[in-house]
């Protein structure tokens, strides 16, 4: 036997390294023919043999039926093997790699694989290669993305759920405030009613109680309202410059009212350093503020509240603000103070039943305080008193700018026609209501019980004006108003003046009142003055006893004098009358103060006469004694102040003429206002009734203090537009004190 | 011998692999392993007289980063819509991979199958769902690749709509899994 020549051998023992590589490497190797057909270059390794059985290296093999996955790459590969490469590419760019795919055996194993099409010095190649790693590293890339996207699911489902909920509460309770303020506009108003009758003071009592129970559930519905907004997240904090002195100071100002009621000092102390002027949502503050400050004071009975304020220790920015409330009150137990901003929690149940509140202050309070970047705490000694601390976070704000206020045309004023008025409610007590309210006006009212009667009424009738429910069985307020105002169509030139009546306090129906094609919205329960304000404002007349022009308000001043002898003569009365224990007439002297002091600018005396009257008809000497002393020395300021009053001149222009004293002071307190005049248009802007109450009341006060009873007329006015949450009226109002304050002349002598 | 193939479709983690592999081997993994690219199986299937091989092309789910690609569906005889019933999404991505494996294919024969019925109280997929699909004129049937519920009368329906002939063996237990209540 011949021995292998040597060369030979050499050759065999490399085809064998090859072979044992490809193996290991998991590699097998084609060779494409002439007319496509491919035969197996390497020995197959046994993977290969479990798919593709009976093959070895020489066999011609068809790829395309024993690996179907292929199916797409090899069409693709002849491109390359064709030599359909890019001009100037190099040979080893003429390759193409298949995606990955994998083959399961008959032993449930899986096999991953690649494919990959080579041209290279003229051959045609197409290796098939076990790509295990590769397959594992791409799955874990595959795993971690699907983690991801199923996490993100998870969130976003959990998302909706919330959401969901949030509005099914949102609803909720927008439907549960209209269903309980639909009947309490019913009983406010008749109470309202009531009270302007001849009563007894056994009546006045029951119907006080009517009126006090019935504001305290209305005050509970508004937080609520406002809780839920926080809760919701629909709470929007402001960024507006805005003045922290004045801040304090109003809430300060507000609250002195009731606290020289109780005979409570309160002071407020700003420590120098302070910034003034910051960025944030001052009208949140205030509210704040007030709640604390109300709070102190509503659990102190002797002693004073106190207010400092001052820049944070230690705090990071300057904008950082610490506000201390220190009262000599009731105190509240160590036990008690965890709970205390929880909703619905007071100190003691029992708290509830002698002081009132509805437990939900302090916790709309904390959450506020929270939303400024702030936190609150409370240190409190029963017997001693509670200290209140807590800490908001502003910008550094700018001086505010004193914008010019813009002219409004102040409206018509005209005499009470005889207006045809539509009323349509389903609710018969509130039909009632609306017909007492204007029963002393010349009015012809027509009535519709659901929305299909009034729009047929207000087809086939003659209205000025329509007053319309927007919950009503058959058609809603909102389809009657849609309905009408698609009827008159654009070529009429008259557009009925429609006022949507609804108990929904969400901006959201004012919203939908607007686009519904309403011209004003008024939120029940409804008072019997917004009602009249707002039927004369839209009907485009104005009531008679409203219509005070300039000229009016000059000989109302000129009467002021006359008005403050006999007042000091009505205080004597009731000393008197007190003193022999005479309650009638005690009540009757408060009755008739109460109802004369505004009109004369002395909303003050309006204020003390309903104190006297209330403890009047309590039989509570003690307390008329109290206002009374108040009342005298509110009088006896009155006439100190007298002379240093600024006097308006007769004319069309307001020109006021001071002593050199009080200039200062006045022409601080009209720039103040023409400073607010922006902020309260922000308020009417966004709704915020609180703000525009707290600004109409400071202006009541403010103006006839300061000698404009025009400026306490309009006060009182947007204190009660906000009160029943009435939007229509806001913007007019405004307009008019921007006239008043825009056109104020002030001298001095 | 006859073969046939038949793509499952699907959003991913649906459970396309879980209901092949219970079919051919009667197998099921609570591991997720999400498949990349195509993963190719073979079950040999006996409907009426007639035997055939199906050819399983368990294409990865789309999500994100991967798309059914048309060259995955040519020559497809029919193909199995996977929805997760625990998933709604997944019934949303079915709707819209029906209408493009629809443009590619053709009308060939499909089935819809609402997977995981072992878990049906966790069901984000409603009657309402169920019941638009069928108004589309789906067949839709309910599975569990878990339990193995409904997974051989779904590869068996489809194969005897490809063939058409009927699926005499479960002509009553292709409905066999009425929804749960």
């Amino acid at each position: 036997m011949s021995e292998t020549p040597q060369p030979a051998k050499q050759l065999h023992r490399a085809f064998e390294d090859v072979a044992r590589l490809t193996a290991a490497v998991g590699l097998v190797i084609f060779e494409r023919g002439p007319r496509g057909e491919f035969t197996l270059l390497s020995p197959p390794p046994d993977w290969f043999q479990n798919l593709v059985p009976n093959v070895q290296a020489g066999s011609m093999v068809s790829v395309a039926q024993a690996f179907p996955a292929l199916d797409a790459f090899l069409p693709e590969a002849e491109a390359v093997w064709n030599g359909e490469t890019r001009e100037g590419a190099s040979e080893l760019e003429s390759e193409l790699a298949s995606d990955l795919w994998s083959e399961v055996q008959a032993s449930g194993e899986e096999l991953h694989f690649r494919a990959r099409a080579l041209k290279a010095d003229g051959r045609h190649w197409l290796l098939l290669e076990l790509a295990t790693r590769l397959y594992h590293e791409r799955q874990l890339v595959l795993q971690y993305a699907h983690d991801l996207a199923l996490q993100n699911d998870t969130i976003l489902r959990l998302n909706l759920e919330v959401e969901r909920a949030t509005k099914a509460k949102s609803d909720f309770l927008a439907m549960m405030s209209h269903e309980i303020r639909t009947p309490l506009n019913a009983i406010l108003g008749m109470a309202e009613l009531m009270a302007e009758t001849e009563l007894t003071a056994e009546q006045q009592k029951y119907v006080g109680t009517f009126q006090r129970a019935g504001s305290n559930l209305l005050t509970l519905i508004n937080d609520i309202l406002d809780l839920s907004k926080v809760e919701s997240g629909n709470l929007k904090l402001e960024s507006e410059n805005f003045n922290l002195f004045d801040v304090a100071g109003s809430a300060i100002d507000l609250v002195k009212v009731k606290a020289r009621e109780k005979g409570i000092t309160v002071t407020h102390e700003i420590t120098p350093g302070t910034p003034c002027y910051l960025r944030g949502d001052d009208l949140r503050l205030r509210q704040v503020l007030l709640n604390l400050l109300g709070n102190s004071l509503k659990f102190t009975h002797q002693g004073s509240v106190r207010l400092k304020v001052e820049p944070e220790p230690d705090a990071p920015d300057p904008g950082v603000v610490r506000f201390t409330i220190q009262d000599t009150g009731i105190g509240i137990a160590k036990d008690q103070l965890p709970d205390l901003f929880q909703t619905f929690t007071q100190a003691d149940s029992s708290i509830t039943r002698k002081y009132g509140g509805t437990g939900l202050g302090l916790a709309i309070t904390k959450k506020l305080v929270e939303a400024m970047g702030g936190s609150i705490c409370v240190e409190s000694t029963p017997g001693e008193g509670s200290t209140f601390f807590f800490t908001a976070r502003f910008g550094i704000g700018q001086a505010l700018a004193v914008v010019p206020p813009a002219k409004t045309e102040a409206p018509t004023s005209a005499l009470a026609a005889r207006l045809r008025i539509l009323v349509a409610d389903d609710s018969e007590d509130n039909r009632f209501l609306i017909s007492s309210y204007l029963k002393s006006l010349p009015y012809q009212l027509d009535f519709a019980e659901n929305g299909a009667i009034a729009l047929e009424k207000l087809r086939t009738g003659v209205y000025d004006l329509a007053l319309v429910d927007v919950h009503m069985p058959e058609r809603d307020g909102y389809a009657v108003a849609r309905n009408v105002r698609d009827h008159e169509g654009s070529g009429s030139d008259r557009t009925l003046p429609l006022i949507a009546l609804t108990a929904d306090a969400y901006p959201s129906a004012i919203e939908k009142s607007v686009a519904a094609g309403f011209n004003a919205y008024l939120t029940k329960p409804i008072r019997k003055q917004t009602l009249l304000e707002a039927i004369a404002r839209h009907a485009g007349v104005r009531e008679q006893h409203q219509v005070k022009d300039e000229g009016e308000s000059h000989s109302l001043t000129s009467l002021a004098s006359e008005y403050l002898k006999s007042s000091r003569k009505k205080a004597a009365k009731i000393v008197a009358a007190i003193g022999s224990e005479d309650f009638d007439a005690v009540r009757t002297a408060g009755h008739n103060m109460k109802g004369t002091g505004t009109a004369y600018g002395f909303p003050r005396v309006t204020e003390l006469g309903g104190s006297i009257e209330r403890s009047a008809v309590e039989r509570d000497a003690s307390a008329v004694r109290t206002v009374v002393h108040d009342l005298i020395a509110y009088l006896d300021q009155i006439t100190l102040e007298e002379d240093l009053k600024p006097k308006v001149q007769p004319g069309n222009v307001p020109r006021v003429s001071l002593k050199n004293s009080m200039r200062s002071l006045v022409t601080m307190f009209i720039e103040r206002l023409r400073a607010g005049a922006p902020g309260l248009q922000d308020a009417i802007k966004y709704a915020d009734f609180p703000a525009i109450r707290i600004f109409g009341h400071n202006l009541k006060g403010n103006g006839a203090n300061f000698g404009f009873p025009v400026l306490s007329q309009l006060g009182d006015r947007l204190e009660s537009a906000a009160l029943s949450n009435e939007l229509g009226p806001m913007e007019a109002l405004l307009g008019e004190l921007r006239q008043y304050l825009d056109s104020v002349v002030i001298e001095y002598q | 011998m006859i073969q046939k193939k038949v793509c499952m479709i699907g959003s991913f983690g649906v459970g396309k692999t879980s209901l092949v592999a219970r079919f051919v081997r009667s197998i099921f993994s609570e591991k997720y392993q999400t498949t990349v690219g195509v993963k190719i199986d073979k079950k040999v299937l006996e409907v009426g007289d007639q035997q055939v091989t199906l050819v399983l092309w368990d294409i990865a789910g789309e999500d994100v980063l991967t798309t059914v690609r048309p060259s995955q569906l040519r020559g497809a005889a029919g193909y199995i819509l996977v929805v997760d019933g625990l998933r709604r999404a997944t019934y949303e991505t079915a709707l819209d991979l029906q209408r493009r494996v629809g443009v590619a294919l053709g009308p060939v024969p499909f089935l819809c199958v609402l997977n995981k019925n072992d878990l049906r109280d966790r069901w984000e997929v409603t009657e309402a769902d169920v019941e638009a699909l069928r108004q589309r004129g789906w067949r839709v049937l309910y599975g569990s690749a878990k339990n193995g519920e409904g997974v051989e009368d779904l590869f068996r329906e489809l194969t005897a709509a490809i063939l058409q002939v009927p699926n005499v063996r479960n002509a009553t237990a292709s409905e066999a899994t009425p929804p749960s209540v």
